[in-house]
């Protein structure tokens, strides 16, 4: 518990910003995160595809062959609205000073942003140090909740 | 001792990380970060498209 509160708090000091300003931050780079993961995997997706189109006999044996690749993008579309809703919850913050909101919203981001590095995993991805970076964040700020 | 270098080795990589985020200037809203549609959304489309296309389905 301790060590959360520490995470959270040495990062607002040393930025020396307001909490939504270092909340802002780490939405902003969950983001890139997710950018980046985007341009690893949909060349990827596409690759994939190709392959399976051409090996596959029937509809059924290449939705097989996509599956994996179908979960990641499930994922990423997940992660992406988690995303756009903890930033709506962020601007209420900075509009009305009611920070519960924002708080209410970071689980869910950091469910999907967890549930995305699995995908990510199962898909044998070399997953971005972005998305890392960005777990470390989202995860930073539940700790500052929790301790 | 172990897990106390573990804390600190987790602070400074979390402190790093924002640090940087800072010197990009990582202000920026979601939405002007992220593009309409994500590319792998684009590509699964196509590939739809493509797969129902070769199988008629």
């Amino acid at each position: 518990m301790r060590t959360g509160l520490l995470l959270a708090i040495l990062p607002l000091l040393i930025l020396g910003c307001q909490p939504p300003q270092a909340a802002q931050t780490a939405l902003t780079t969950c983001a890139h995160a997710l950018v980046a993961v985007d341009d690893v995997v949909a060349p990827a997706y596409a690759s994939d595809h190709a392959g399976a189109l051409e090996d596959s006999e029937t509809q059924e044996e290449y939705d097989a062959a996509m599956q994996t690749w179908n979960n990641v993008e499930e994922g990423m579309r997940v992660t992406r609205q988690a995303l756009l809703s903890a930033q709506d919850a962020l601007n209420a913050w900075q509009a009305s000073a009611t920070e519960a909101t924002f708080r209410a919203s970071l689980p869910a981001l950091l469910g999907a942003l967890r549930g995305l590095l699995d995908l990510l995993m199962v898909a044998q991805v070399d997953v971005p140090t972005e998305l890392h970076e960005a777990l470390g964040l989202v995860t930073a700020f539940l700790e500052v909740e929790d301790g | 001792m172990a897990d106390g270098w573990g804390i600190v080795e987790g602070i400074l990589k979390v402190a790093s990380v924002l640090v940087s985020a800072l010197r990009r200037g990582d202000q920026e809203t979601v939405d002007k970060v992220l593009s309409d549609d994500l590319k792998i959304t684009l590509q699964r489309a196509i590939a739809e498209a493509e797969a129902q296309e070769k199988f008629g389905s």
